[in-house]
């Protein structure tokens, strides 16, 4: 039976759609109400965040709803989401330009390697103290927690302040690539100790090889392939669909391939907007409208039939024009999502507030402590740029918990660590950010 | 070289799953990559629109060209039509693509048709409807079951409209009194359709087909495209007045709209419709007014009025540029939909099973289907006014199933309704109708513009 209707073998293992539906809808009307921060001066992706504890909170312990309860752990949420986070790294890709990356490489390897060290060694002594009695790999772990950087919230940061383009942002951006595989390799130590097993040096080299292969393969394999995959799409046709349906391709075989590679997909993302660039489509036939309009207003102005071939090709839009849409939506999803991850209830024991509020301070001070590395006068606005620990910290708790090494108090404490330092970060990062502007205005105009 | 590739591909992507098989729920490295593989079958496919095709037809065929390399062993792609999310994904698909062509039917226009659009649209349904499941099934599939025979009926009720009205636009003939008849019953067939393919899967869900059932779900399904018009035309303008007052941007009325739509789809799934109804009510009711609370200009008419009005105004010209990001609702489900129902089409091209596309006596049904498609369509135009060649090409114009016959054909696949040998000749007969329909309308149109 199974053989001969595919489909129906989906929808009996998932029999409604609605269910999943309304999980999204549900998720999606979290992040339009969390936008109402923005009417206190707060940034969205706090808001969005927030409504997604509150979510889990009000439906889970008041309603009792076994539908919201199930977000978290849905197969299709967590794509969906992770879609989202994709769709904002890929188009922070977009907006920087790999030259600007190489430039701040070396420096923004060292932000990355005190960024990981400091705060590791900082959590791994203070530990013991907070958590006493518990077994070696257990510290090792709540060490690790510490270590992630989220990319996804501090480059929404970035760029609703509009610094995208400045070197400092782009610090964040390449430091944050090296985060994940130096967070990758702590991650599978830690789990290797904790497993009993033997940490091996085979494993974790092979680890950064795979990574450091991914990392320079396809952004050589990329800058080869692009032109002419873009140029041969474009021969098959050359509207809009066309170049968002090559880009978006680009987008997910980069995100799957640092998943096989064993980095998170949404580096791969991030990759693939880095390496595509815009002259990249210039096969496709997608005059930016603002110069058509431009162009027609200066040369005849009282030309009607011009004006209406100018509606008729505004039609065709920029890349980046066409994947905002997409943020639109699946963005906040993300956000949100993960807001529902987080299970308030557990957070407000005494002791858990204790210890979490240390690691939060190891968490801060750590990463400000990286930002040393960066230019004079960007330090403090790198360091707290990676602050916020956001999903990945999350990622590295879960981890932590389903191994079965973390007690429910440490799994406690590291995500209200990732409650405040991301709450902290942000507002810091905006902070920093406006003042970026304001001494800077180019940059953001850029 | 190709072929070599074809063959790593695979062995590669399964070690990453089998890689991956401890936590299914956080890695879906091997979903992106399916994804990348339909979407960028899908944009091969779009080759066809070179040859004055439309795009649904390549799509089509791209996933039926996949299910073929599955067939000849790329394991892959049986993998592809299994994984759930990409399941999801085409569903999402699906949702959207009704959800578009709610929102362009406006409710208005259907008051306006007139007596000829009206006819002609009830003799496009009744006829090829009663054709396919009373005269053809019994005949072409003599051991299908009354839910079979429904769905080979109600897949032959459909009618695209986006194909029609674009080959309309090539030949610039949109504003003749022809061109308006075809679309004016287009919209009429488009809710008649989806009513019967309401009713239709509600009774398959309920096992036992009767005069009473089928009365009760008609009623039903009217009942819900009424009662979500009504609620809507209450409801649409305060929600989205409350939502406008929290944030204006285009982010917000995406969002909304979306909402809108994911929350018809699932209403209709409590009321025991297809999803995909839901979301075409959702479209229905959503009108462009509702939104007027954002602040959302359009660029086209502050364009068109800047140009009357003075046209060497630069800061008037720049303040649109602006202003531009803010889009039309309409244009930002058209973005998210260039994507995703690409991938609804490839994956029900996928759906077919490829052994049954070789035996002859397939494309034999099929052939004889699509005549009483055709047929039934070209019957329906009589009804229309205007001399002998009007009227045909009222019926011809009628004649494509498109997207709309290949929400039957999954919807009714995905119930369980009907066989593999039955779904592909649903395919072929949706190829070949929208296949044909283009050249005939160039034949049919005005002489002057031929």
């Amino acid at each position: 039976m199974d053989a001969t209707y595919p489909l129906l073998a989906v929808v009996e293992a998932h029999p409604d759609w609605g269910r999943a539906l309304f999980m999204f809808v549900l998720l999606l009307g979290t992040a339009l109400l969390g936008k109402i921060v923005t009417k206190i001066d707060m940034p969205e992706v706090l808001g969005e965040i927030a409504g997604g504890i509150a979510l889990k909170a009000v439906g889970g312990a008041i309603i009792g709803s076994s539908l919201i309860l199930a977000i978290p752990g849905d197969p299709f949420m967590s794509f969906v989401a992770l879609l989202g986070a994709l769709f904002l790294l890929f188009s922070v890709g977009l907006e920087t330009s790999l030259l600007e990356l190489k430039k701040v490489g070396p420096r923004a390897a060292a932000v990355a390697m005190i960024g990981v060290t400091i705060p590791f060694a900082l959590a791994f002594a203070a530990a013991p103290l907070l958590f006493a009695g518990a077994v070696l790999s257990a510290y090792l772990f709540v060490a690790a927690s510490l270590v992630a950087t989220s990319v996804g919230i501090t480059s929404a940061v970035f760029r609703t302040a509009g610094v995208m383009q400045s070197r400092m942002a782009n610090t964040v951006l390449a430091a944050a690539v090296f985060d994940d595989i130096l967070g990758l390799m702590v991650l599978a130590v830690v789990s290797a100790v904790a497993d009993g097993g033997r940490v091996s040096v085979g494993l974790v080299s092979g680890l950064l090889a795979k990574a450091l292969i991914f990392l320079v393969g396809s952004v050589v394999v990329g800058r080869l392939a692009a032109p002419q995959l873009s140029r041969f799409f474009s021969a098959i046709h050359t509207g809009s669909g066309m170049k968002l349906g090559v880009a978006i391709s680009f987008m997910v075989v980069f995100a799957g391939l640092a998943d096989v590679f064993g980095l998170e997909p949404i580096i791969g993302a991030f990759a693939a907007g880095a390496l595509l660039e815009e002259v990249h489509f210039r096969s496709f036939e997608v005059p930016p409208v603002v110069k058509e309009m431009r162009a027609a207003l200066a040369h005849n102005p009282s030309e009607e039939s011009e004006a209406s071939r100018i509606i008729d090709k505004h039609q065709e839009k920029h890349v980046e024009d066409l994947i905002k849409t997409f943020e639109y939506i699946f963005v906040p999803i993300f956000f949100v999502h993960v807001g529902t991850q987080i299970n308030v209830g557990t957070l407000i024991k005494p002791s858990v507030l204790v210890s979490g509020a240390v690691l939060s301070i190891v968490g801060i001070l750590g990463k400000l402590a990286a930002g040393l590395a960066a230019v004079k006068g960007e330090r403090m606005a790198t360091g707290w740029a990676m602050v916020p620990r956001g999903e990945v910290g999350l990622v590295f708790a879960a981890a932590g918990l389903s191994a079965g090494v973390l007690t429910d108090e440490m799994y406690a404490s590291i995500i209200l660590m990732v409650v405040v330092t991301t709450t902290a970060g942000v507002l810091a990062v905006r902070q920093t950010a406006r003042r970026f502007q304001a001494v800077e205005p180019g940059v953001a105009a850029a | 070289m190709s072929m070599n590739a074809a063959d790593l591909l695979p062995t590669f992507l399964l070690a990453a799953e089998k890689a991956d098989a401890g936590e299914p729920t956080t890695h879906f490295g091997l979903a992106f990559l399916m994804l990348a593989i339909v979407l960028v079958a899908g944009k091969l496919g779009n080759i066809v629109e070179r040859y004055g095709q439309p795009a649904v037809v390549g799509e089509l065929f791209a996933g039926i060209v996949l299910s073929g390399l599955g067939y000849f062993g790329w394991h892959l792609i049986p993998e592809i039509t299994h994984n759930q999310v990409m399941a999801f994904l085409a569903a999402l698909g699906a949702v959207l693509l009704l959800f578009a062509i709610g929102l362009e039917t406006r409710i208005v226009e259907m008051r306006q048709v007139g007596v000829s659009a009206t006819l002609v649209a009830v003799v496009g349904v009744v006829v090829p409807f009663v054709l396919g499941t009373v005269i053809l099934a019994p005949l072409l599939f003599p051991d299908s079951n009354a839910n079979a025979r429904l769905f080979l009926g109600a897949a032959m009720v459909a009618t695209s409209v986006g194909i029609t009205a674009s080959v309309f636009r090539a030949l610039g003939i949109q504003q003749r009194r022809a061109a308006k008849t075809v679309l004016g019953a287009a919209v009429i067939d488009d809710v008649l359709g989806l009513i019967v393919l309401a009713v239709v899967s509600a009774l398959v869900g309920g096992g036992q087909v009767s005069a009473g059932m089928i009365a009760l779900l008609a009623a039903k399904s009217f009942g819900f495209l009424g009662g979500a018009l009504i609620i809507g035309k209450f409801l649409a303008e305060p929600i989205s007045k409350f939502l406008s007052s929290i944030h204006t941007g285009a982010g917000m009325k995406a969002t909304l709209a979306v909402g809108f739509a994911f929350v018809f789809a699932w209403l209709a799934e409590v009321f025991g419709l297809e999803p995909i109804i839901g979301a075409f009510a959702a479209g229905l009711l959503l009108e462009e007014v509702h939104f007027r609370s954002f602040q959302v200009p359009a660029m086209v008419r502050e364009l068109r009025a800047v140009l009357a009005d003075d046209p060497q105004e630069k800061s008037a010209a720049s303040r649109i540029i602006r202003k531009h990001q803010e889009k039309h609702v309409e244009d930002l489900i058209n973005n998210i939909g260039l994507i995703f129902i690409p991938v609804f089409f490839v994956y029900t091209g996928m759906q077919i099973n490829f052994g049954s596309l070789l035996e002859p006596k397939l494309y034999l049904v099929a052939a004889v289907l699509s005549l009483a498609a055709i047929a039934g369509k070209v019957v329906a135009g009589a009804a229309a006014k205007g001399d002998r060649r009007e009227k045909l090409l009222v019926g011809v114009a009628m004649v494509p199933r498109g997207e709309v016959g290949l929400i039957f054909a999954a919807t009714g696949k995905s119930l369980g309704a009907i066989n593999d040998v039955m779904f592909s000749t649903i395919i072929l007969m949706v190829v070949i109708t929208t296949f044909v329909a283009p050249p005939l309308i160039k034949h049919f149109s005005p002489v002057e513009l031929r």
